[in-house]
């Protein structure tokens, strides 16, 4: 099935003036599906354990898209990765990396550990929207998702 | 009176027989005359016929002869003296020992009072002297007494010119100075291999004397295990080879192994038949010494070197490790702030348009995000820019065809401009980098559509020439073109030709396209009146 209007999209993402720019975007775009943050590394493997405050599922709900960067504080991009792989819950999350390097052994690294996706942060905010467009036609009419496990996953 | 006639008759009668008688005698005395005088005849043919093989004889010797009788008088001589000492005739005419004597005194170089008094001295018994010529000939001179019954009838005296006789003896003298003084070992051998002269090198060498040796074989020579080289160097000397420079091991006096470089030469007669072998052999023990504490160190040397090399190799992948995390670090860090500052620019402009913000503040506000977007491109060009030294460089075949067609393909999906790209296919092929090449290429193209007149779409061209082996792309345009002055400096870092406000660009587009073909071994150039468009070019090595 299509992804809902409802579905989460995570976003993790350390830098505050990328989330308000992400926010805008996604926004102008048309894309209205609630929208989580997770500012580090270890902040997005809690949520996705549903640790802490996050166990509780009505607030924070297990997303069905993540938007995630590379370079984050405490647990990089990678190494969020590397942790979902482990996870069997989580085994047919849709990560789709957002991040500022172009560098082919990045690129190379995040589909190694997973990712279905490899995005450049445009440099222009109408390029960002026009990107969010367009992922929009794509995910929500084109692409077929499956409804995430909502319980916690037996997280490490 | 018949008494008186008888006794007249009877006289008479008498008288004529003893007239009779005397005939007869007169006649057989006159037979005998004449038989004598034949018998004269025929040895006077003989003896001028003896005369003549004996003055033949002498004058088809070698040697020059002159012949003095008792009193010391010239005697006889034959025409090889009068050539030899080159005498004239008025001497030998003269026939006067005196002339003689003194004439050949006068050529002789130290006249030697012994030598004018052989002359004429007849005490002395045969013997042979040495006369060295002013004209620098030598002449050996023999003299022998002449006895009849132990009485002496004269002296033969015989000269003989050994001038090339001597220079044979100096050469010979001088090679086996040459052979003695050497310190290689010089033995010679017969084909039997039977030493036949040993030297005082090979005494010093080997420690036998010539006397212990010489009539040896020189299998004593030679170490057990080695005894084959005999055979098969004499095998070799047969068919006329040399050795040289053979390096092996012999045996000297109490059997210690000497290493030898050995050189073998065939000695052969006149008639060109190998008849011997002349060996040297020179003692390179201590030479492989030498050799041996040369590699030692030469080992040494490379250890230190490759420890060295190890080292500095280690420090540089460090170096090199750092510049890659900076621009790393760049392609990360550099950029988000220009992305703020990009986005609260357009954000401000979308959510306060005709509220606070007038054309003017709009304006200013455009320019804030054009400058970040300039901003991003040079730092992202100045990325690729330092990595095209550092990255590793595979070469490989690159179809330029594909390439091209997917270069140009893209191009005209993505930019918004009109633009004409003309391929002429087949494009040849090169050694090159793909990736490398695909900027490059791009670059070129990018450049072709922009810098154009304004109005006028911009038409491109692209094909390959071969050049010697190599392959030259062309991009030609026809757009601004490049005047000469310029055409140097277009190829530098950040150098830009026209203002920013009719051009826009970071100056790095051709530093990029320069610096990776450069990487695979290539050139660039171009092309251009400076009014009516450009043809840029990259030449690299062709298949």
């Amino acid at each position: 099935m299509k992804m809902n209007s409802s579905a989460t999209i995570l976003l993790v993402e350390d830098d505050p003036n990328d989330v308000f720019l992400m926010k805008r975007a996604l926004k102008a775009s048309a894309i209205s599906n609630p929208l989580k943050v997770a500012t580090d590394g270890r902040e997005a493997m809690d949520y996705l354990a549903g640790a802490g405050l996050f166990a509780n599922r009505t607030e924070f709900p297990i997303p069905s898209l993540i938007f995630l960067d590379l370079k984050l504080p405490y647990k990089s991009g990678f190494a969020v990765l590397e942790w979902i792989r482990t996870q069997p819950s989580l085994d047919s999350m849709l990560v789709v990396v957002l991040t500022s390097s172009s560098e082919e052994r990045d690129i190379k690294e995040a589909y190694r550990l997973g990712a279905r996706s490899f995005l450049v942060k445009p440099p222009t905010q109408t390029m960002l929207s026009d990107l969010m467009a367009s992922l929009q036609d794509y995910w929500m009419n084109h692409n077929e998702f499956t409804t995430p496990d909502q319980k916690a996953s037996n997280a490490q | 009176m018949s008494k008186e006639f008888d006794e007249e008759m009877q006289v008479r009668t008498v008288a004529l027989a003893n007239a009779k008688s005397i005939l007869v005698v007169h006649k057989r005395a006159e037979q005998e005359l004449i038989e004598a005088k034949k018998a004269l005849q025929r040895r006077t043919d003989e003896l001028a016929r003896s005369l003549a093989l004996m003055k033949a004889t002498l004058d088809s010797t070698t040697d020059g002869l002159l012949v003095l009788d008792e009193d010391g008088q010239i005697a006889n001589f034959n025409k090889k003296l009068i050539e030899m000492w080159h005498i004239s005739p008025a001497i030998f005419s003269s026939r006067d020992i005196g002339q003689l004597r003194d004439f050949v005194a006068g050529e002789i170089k130290i006249p030697q009072p012994f030598a004018l008094g052989e002359l004429t001295n007849f005490n002395s018994a045969g013997k042979s002297q040495l006369l060295e010529l002013k004209d620098g000939r030598f002449f050996e001179q023999f003299s022998e007494e002449q006895l009849v019954d132990n009485r002496s009838t004269g002296r033969v005296l015989c000269f003989r010119d050994i001038t090339e006789r001597k220079q044979t003896e100096e050469a010979v003298s001088r090679l086996a100075a040459v052979v003695e003084s050497s310190d290689d070992a010089i033995v010679s051998k017969s084909l039997d291999g039977i030493i036949m002269s040993w030297n005082a090198g090979a005494q010093r060498i080997f420690e036998y004397t010539a006397e212990e040796i010489v009539g040896k074989s020189i299998l004593m020579l030679i170490p057990a295990e080695l005894q084959k080289e005999e055979p098969e160097i004499i095998a070799r000397l047969k068919k006329g080879e040399r050795i040289e420079h053979y390096e092996t091991v012999r045996l000297a006096k109490g059997g210690r192994r000497i290493d030898i470089s050995l050189t073998v030469s065939p000695v052969k007669d006149s008639t060109g038949k190998v008849v011997g072998a002349s060996k040297i052999a020179r003692d390179i023990t201590a030479d492989k010494k030498r050799q041996e504490a040369l590699r030692e160190s030469e080992a040494r040397f490379r250890t230190e070197l490759e420890r060295l090399v190890h080292e500095r190799t280690a420090s540089l992948e460090e170096a090199v490790a750092q510049m890659e995390e900076f621009s790393y670090s760049v392609s990360h860090d550099l950029r988000a702030p220009l992305r703020a500052m990009q986005g609260y620019a357009t954000a401000l402009m979308e959510d306060y348009r005709g509220k606070v913000l007038d054309g003017e503040a709009e304006d200013y506000l455009q320019r804030i995000v054009t400058a970040g977007l300039r901003m991003d491109r040079l730092t992202r060009d100045v990325l690729v820019y330092s990595k095209i030294p550092r990255a590793s460089l595979q070469l490989h075949a690159v179809t330029l065809d594909k390439l091209v067609s997917d270069i140009t393909q893209q191009y005209l999906q993505a930019k918004t401009e009109d633009a004409e790209i003309a391929v002429e296919t087949p494009l040849l092929s090169v050694m090159g980098n793909e990736s490398f090449l695909a900027q490059a290429i791009s670059n070129l193209v990018d450049n072709a559509v922009k810098f154009t007149f304004p109005g006028r779409v911009p038409q491109i061209r692209i094909w390959t020439e071969g050049i010697q082996g190599q392959v030259r792309l062309w991009v030609e345009d026809n757009g601004i073109g490049v005047k000469s002055e310029y055409q140097k400096r277009i190829w530098g870092m950040f150098e830009r030709i026209h203002p920013q406000t009719q051009f826009e660009g970071t100056g790095i587009g051709l530093a990029i396209v320069r610096k990776t073909i450069e990487r695979m071994n290539g050139t660039v150039g171009v092309e251009s009146d400076g009014v009516s468009g450009s043809k840029f070019w990259i030449q690299l090595p062709g298949i």
